[in-house]
Formats: structure tokens, sequence, C-alpha cells
């Protein structure tokens, strides 16, 4: 037997591709259809409550830790409305219709999550930037 | 156009009903795409501009529409 087979390489247990070892290890277990649908409405409510988070806490000199905490739940709740847009358009039995919901819906929600990132985590541009851009694009100066 | 009429879009998108979301992003995508015209700004630029500034509309409109924030996110952590 080769002792080098059985070792784990970068990216743990498949051949080294590390691409493959971030969507296997970030996709959520799987559940049953029912499940799935409860998730999906705690994760449209956990959205909406992640804004209120960013209004209370975040605009006036938010601590390193509520920043950290704000990349790290936004993110994954990203990752989960990536994850629930492409399980709902391959899974024929889930009709989202059954609890008012459709598949745009949750893409939807996802992008403003991608926006609600950026509000706070981007860097490309300082608020005072912003303000200029829009004073000028809105002729608010004059 | 000024620009809280785009900030009223996204607030709108963000507390809709859930089964609204795809109907209210196309009326911010719409907005947003009226406001590229009108002031000849590229949409990356103004719409990264609008998010900037958009966070303190939104805490305005929620003080004046719930008084009362829910209690565990007015500190407290996640």
């Amino acid at each position: 037997m080769n002792p080098t087979v059985s070792k784990v390489k970068m990216g743990g247990h498949r051949g080294g591709n590390i691409l493959e070892f971030y969507t296997e290890e970030f996709r959520p277990g799987p559940t049953t259809i029912e499940v799935f649908r409860q998730h999906l409405i705690q994760w449209f409510f956990a959205a909406k409550h992640l804004r209120f988070f960013e209004a209370a806490v975040l605009l006036k000199e938010p601590s390193p830790d509520n920043m950290a905490s704000h990349r790290m739940v936004c993110s994954a709740l990203i990752t989960f409305g990536e994850f629930a847009g492409h399980y709902a358009r391959g899974e024929e039995n889930l009709n989202l219709s059954a609890v008012g919901l459709s598949v745009e819906d949750v893409e939807a929600e996802t992008r403003m999550l991608r926006d609600n990132f950026k509000m706070f985590h981007d860097t490309t541009m300082s608020g005072g930037e912003a303000e200029d851009v829009l004073k000028k694009a809105f002729n608010e100066s004059k | 156009m000024n620009r809280n009429e785009i900030y009223e879009k996204i607030f709108e998108l963000e507390f809709c009903e859930p089964n609204e979301k795809a109907a209210k992003e196309k009326l911010l995508n719409e907005t947003f795409s009226r406001a590229c015209s009108e002031t000849k700004t590229p949409l990356y630029v103004l719409k990264t501009a609008i998010l900037k500034t958009y966070p303190r509309f939104r805490l305005s409109r929620l003080r004046r529409e719930i008084p009362q924030m829910p209690p565990d996110v007015s500190g407290g952590g996640i």
C-alpha cells in the first residue's frame, strides 16, 4: 500500500481541487422540502433583521467586532441565497408558490444583500466622494 | 428626479414582503436606469454613491416609522 495515497491533500479529500472544496464544504446539508421552505422564510426574516442591525449599530462609529460580525453574517446570508436560488431552480418538487414565493424573489433578495454588503465594506468610494458625486449629478449645490 | 426617489425604492425593496422582492427590484432598476440617463452618470458610479449614502436615509425613515427599534438589535450584536 502506498502510504501517500491516503494522505489528505490541500483542499481536503477531493483530489486537491480547492474550488470543489469550497462548494462542498459550505453546501447546506440535505433537508426535506418542508424544512427547506422554513429555512427560506427564516432567511428573509434574517435579512430584514440584518438591516435593522445596520441601522441601529453600524452608523455611528461601529466597533471592529460589530463590523466583523456584519461582514460574516451578510456573507453567510448571501451564500445561502445563492444556494437556495440554485436549488430552487433545479428542484421540481420544491413548489415555492405553496408559500407565496418565487425563485425570482430569492434571487432579488440575494442581490440586495450584496448591495447591503457594499454599503459597509466597499472602499472604492468614501462617504465624502459619494456626496460629491450625488451633488453634482442631481445639481444639489445650486 | 432627486436622489431621494432612489433611496425610497431601495427602502421599499429592503422592507417589502418576501413575495414582492422581484417586482420591487424591477422598479428600483428602472429608477436607476432613468437616473443614469437624466444625470449622465455611469451606473456603477451612481449606484456606488447611492449605496454609500443610503444608510443614513434608511435610519431616518426607520426612526420615523418605527420609533422603537427592535430591542435585540438596538445596541447588541447580531
